[in-house]
């Protein structure tokens, strides 16, 4: 600080001024010896009043003009706190905004603003700062990262994208936020590339050196404790709620519904005397429901720093993950028995997985439409009535396995292999072990390299028996097609060419049969779905359906494969694949082709338990775009002033005219 | 005993006093009045019916034997009248405002002077009392220079102190063996600013103008008090008592002279109700003109 800025900011001593001249003003109030005293009109509460209220308001006014005189003396000196881009060679400069829109963002951190808000205010801040010629890029971390806004100079098109911004439930992916930030300023030809962070780097430390997080206020922890998703598991509540390190507060559920809770709980006196510690981390709890109950929505209290996530919804639907297993328990399960291999691998990839055990498929489409997907090993054939029925449910978006066997090959008359493949196919014994091209099934993951010497006793070759819109999705080193892939209306079937059976091959030992399982799961919970899946991650539909979904906060976007202008779906497009990305909690009903589906978003629980992160000093200041830089605000302070002294103005007309008016009354 | 009474007197200050009293008196001579009333004297004036408590003396016995009516002779008669100044000399009358050269008391004290001057060379004879005040104390009634020298001599010595009683019980104790030991035909004039009297100043002032006496008032008013010229804020503390006002000159003025108004009137109607007169004057006012108009209403003509 230099002497002319403390001169400057010293005239801002004299606000104290007004205050000592009102002081002796009132203090030397003329009094004198008057002996007919008596005979004066006593207006000593009426002027005492008017004085107080009149000086107060003057004195204000009078101290705000001793104060914007002092900043306007030292403007622009004045160092202000509010962020801007650092030039150190005054070159024009590429700033990537990273901007966190996942859901720890939405948790307040001053009163009646959350971090998102501080995180939108400084955006705002940084986008003042730039000039002509610079390049802005507006990069959102929450899982998927998403390149909001690719790299302009256009700032008045910057500064309306970032307007349009709004919070999510999603979950936080910052390193591929950075990633994208850096790709999006990459080939900018600004020489200063800048990578701004404002989020709450929660559960993570930035450690980038070409990146900066300035907004320290979006760190501080927080008392949150949130509600991650309540299930209904036949007559049983499993709610999973999480807490933030620095919550303090004991928490209690309450039931929201509009029957009774007697109705709903079978002891409802434990929910009432449930008082809940606040463990960091996640916690699990359980309840007796009654059969029948209603649908209901329950409530944490009291509410904390993050009332978004304070309430969560019961429904009785899609609230599980089913899954249907059709083997023959004899060649499938593992010589110490229990539950097939089938079952011990679908339990390994997801435990929640609701599995039934079938002895033969349904031959109705109504007993199958509690089940998300169906794995069926080494079927005997379909009979007509099955195969209708697997049709009907595939197209309404079931998902199905199909592990052909040797029992594939040997069907009777009136069976066929429909939907998983033409009675073309034929069961081929071999000695020799024979391997699957890892390249073919890379898309599988690092486990498609566990498919060599797979096979034991043969193979089923699925070549010249594929359905109509099957394509192959693996094949054999002598490129016969080891796995079939057909979407079929809403849903999707595949078509191994080996059976469960160890018997026959070590297929389902192998981690990629983990792998297919896990697509098969995840396909299922994508089209058909358990109803609940994560904030952020997409629900893909078929192209040839029409889909409309009523979300929390009304319709959400569906956007469809070649068909997107501007963000939006264009009219009369023959569209691709379908899909929509929730991006708040909470529960979706999904209107296609006449059905009906309801699902759930739900919050990553890290976005709750996971404490503020940080970012290494050197990061800070490696970075140079923080809260320093002179801001010339002259010319809104010389209005400030010009507006104060028009207001004593008007306030002095004004008060002098109502003070003779009650003076007047007052003497009458 | 002049070194003693040299302690308490100004001798300059009487001096000019005398000379004041000397000059205001000559330019309010209006000549030798006669005193006349009727009674016992020397010349008949006429008869009157007999009222119960007539003095039997005065009975005309030849009149009843004529006409058979009780009738009373009446005589006028060259009598001399009787000056009772009353000075006030509360602590309000100590007041001077900054424009005023005289306090209240001394402008009181003036006129007293000039008064008893003029009823010295009529060869009336004169009294002074106080009400409140102190080192002065109350002359008999006495005529002659030497009554003048001596109420020259209180008049300076007067300090202005104390307070009135609101009440008419204190007024009347006050007042007391003033007016009831005075004769019929004595003219008293009291003078005060009348601000301290109170609801009863009026009636009792006026009682002394009883009983064939004759009383003026005299408001004695600074002219800050008269005309009430202040401006703004302001904060008045009465000299008597510990009233204090805050309030806006500016506005309050009109309001102060129409209760001050009020104030007057209700002592000029009660006095003239009893054949006494109110006469209103301010200290930077010319005393000349104040005597004359004292010494016109004590005549029985307007002020």
């Amino acid at each position: 600080m230099n002497f002319l800025l403390a001169a400057a900011l010293g005239v801002g001593v004299l606000v104290f001024a007004p205050l000592v001249a009102h002081l002796l003003r009132r203090g030397r109030t003329p009094e004198r010896v008057f002996p007919p005293a008596a005979l004066v009109g006593r207006l000593e509460a009426h002027s005492k009043e008017r004085a107080r209220l009149e000086d107060r308001t003057l004195l204000s006014l009078r101290a705000a003009m001793v104060v914007v005189l002092a900043v306007l003396g030292a403007t622009p000196l004045v160092q202000c706190s509010r962020l801007s881009v650092d030039r150190p060679h005054g070159a024009s400069v590429a700033l990537a905004l990273i901007i966190d829109d996942s859901h720890s963002m939405r948790a307040e951190v001053k009163a009646g603003r959350t971090r998102w808000d501080e995180a939108i205010l400084g955006a705002r801040q940084l986008m003042r700062s730039m000039r002509e010629g610079d390049a802005v890029a507006i990069v959102l971390s929450g899982k998927p990262a998403r390149l909001a806004l690719s790299g302009t100079t256009d700032l008045k098109t910057a500064r309306a994208a970032l307007e349009e911004l709004h919070q999510t439930d999603r979950s936080s992916d910052l390193d591929a936020a950075l990633e994208l930030a850096r790709s999006s300023v990459k080939n900018l030809q600004q020489p200063d590339r800048k990578l701004v962070v404002l989020s709450d780097l929660a559960g993570s430390v930035l450690a980038a050196p070409d990146a900066s997080a300035p907004l320290e206020s979006l760190r501080q922890p927080i008392d949150d404790c949130g509600l991650l998703v309540a299930r209904r598991q036949n007559d049983r509540l499993s709610v999973s709620m999480a807490c933030s390190k620095a919550a303090s507060a004991a928490r209690g559920l309450h039931v929201i519904a509009a029957a009774p809770i007697e109705s709903i709980l079978s002891e409802p006196a434990r929910l009432t005397r449930l008082s809940l510690a606040p463990r960091p981390g996640t916690q699990a709890l359980s309840f007796g429901l009654l059969a029948n109950a209603p649908d209901f929505e329950i409530e944490l209290t009291p509410g904390d720093a993050n009332a978004k996530n304070d309430r969560v919804h019961v429904s009785s639907e899609g609230a599980q993950l089913n899954v249907a297993v059709v083997t023959d328990a004899s060649h499938a399960s593992v010589i110490t028995g229990g539950p097939t291999v089938i079952e011990q691998a679908l339990l390994a990839v997801r435990s929640d997985a609701s599995l039934r055990p079938l002895s033969m498929l349904p031959d109705e489409t109504k007993e199958l439409e509690t089940y998300a997907a169906l794995v069926l090993n080494d079927p005997t054939g379909l009979g007509p009535e099955t195969r209708a029925a697997l049709g009907q449910w595939i197209e309404h978006g079931g998902v199905a396995l199909g592990l052909l066997g040797p029992a594939s090959s040997n069907l009777s008359l009136s069976a066929t292999l429909e939907p998983f493949a033409e009675r073309g196919a034929r069961w081929e014994a071999n000695r020799v072990a024979l391997d699957v091209d890892a390249a073919s099934v890379e898309w599988l993951g690092q486990d498609a390299r566990s498919l060599r010497a797979l096979t034991r006793g043969g193979r089923m070759r699925l070549d010249g028996a594929g359905l109509p819109g099957s394509a192959s999705a693996g094949t054999w080193q002598d490129g016969v097609p080891f796995l079939l892939r057909r979407p079929l209306g809403s849903g999707l079937v595949l078509s191994a060419g080996l059976p469960a059976s160890v018997e026959y091959s070590d297929f389902a030992l192998r981690p990629v049969f983990l792998a297919l399982l896990e697509h098969v799961v995840s396909e299922a919970e994508q089209r058909r779905g358990p109803g609940i899946t994560l904030v952020g991650e997409p629900w893909i539909f078929p192209a040839d359906k029409q889909v409309r979904i009523e979300g929390p906060l009304g319709p959400l976007a569906v956007s469809a494969e070649g068909c997107e202008s501007d963000g939006n779906p264009a009219p009369n497009c023959a569209p691709g694949q379908q899909s929509a990305t929730p991006e708040l909690a909470g529960r979706y009903t999904i209107f296609s082709d006449g059905g009906q589906q309801t699902r759930s978003a739900r919050i990553d629980d890290h976005e709750i338990s996971d404490a503020p992160g940080s970012a290494e000093p050197s990061t800070a200041t490696a970075a140079g775009a923080g809260e320093s830089g002179a801001i010339d605000a002259s010319p809104e302070l010389a209005l400030a002033l010009l507006g104060f002294f028009a207001g004593e103005l008007v306030l002095r007309l004004g008060s002098e005219a109502r003070r003779r008016r009650r003076a007047a009354r007052a003497l009458s | 005993m002049r070194s003693e009474l040299s302690k308490h007197l100004d001798w300059a200050a009487l001096g000019r006093l005398r000379l004041q009293a000397r000059r205001i008196a000559d330019g309010a001579w209006v000549g030798v009045h006669s005193s006349r009333r009727r009674g016992a004297g020397l010349e008949f004036a006429g008869h009157r019916s007999y009222a119960p408590g007539d003095d039997l003396r005065w009975l005309d016995q030849r009149a009843l034997l004529r006409h058979e009516r009780l009738l009373i002779k009446q005589f006028d008669t060259e009598t001399e009248r009787t000056l009772r100044l009353l000075v006030d000399a509360t602590a309000s009358m100590g007041f001077r405002s900054e424009t005023a050269t005289l306090r209240k008391l001394d402008y009181a004290a003036l006129i007293a002077a000039a008064l008893t001057r003029v009823a010295v060379r009529s060869g009336d004879p004169v009294g002074l009392d106080f009400l409140g005040g102190a080192e002065a104390q109350p002359l008999p009634v006495a005529g002659g220079l030497q009554a003048f020298e001596r109420s020259l001599v209180e008049l300076t010595r007067i300090v202005p102190s104390g307070t009135l009683g609101d009440s008419r019980a204190e007024l009347e104790q006050a007042l007391a063996g003033i007016g009831q030991r005075a004769p019929r035909g004595t003219v008293f004039v009291v003078l005060s600013d009348l601000l301290e009297f109170g609801e009863a100043g009026p009636d009792v002032l006026s009682a002394l103008g009883t009983g064939g006496r004759h009383a003026i008032l005299v408001q004695v008013l600074d002219p800050l008090e008269a005309l009430f010229p202040l401006d703004g804020p302001v904060r008045l503390r009465a000299s008597e008592g510990t009233l204090e006002v805050e309030t806006n000159a500016t506005l309050a003025r009109a309001s102060y002279l129409e209760a001050l108004a009020a104030l007057q009137s209700r002592f000029r109607n009660t006095l003239r109700a009893h054949g006494g007169e109110l006469v209103i004057c301010r200290t930077d006012e010319d005393p000349v003109a104040t005597v004359r108009a004292i010494l016109r209403a004590a005549e029985g003509r307007a002020p």
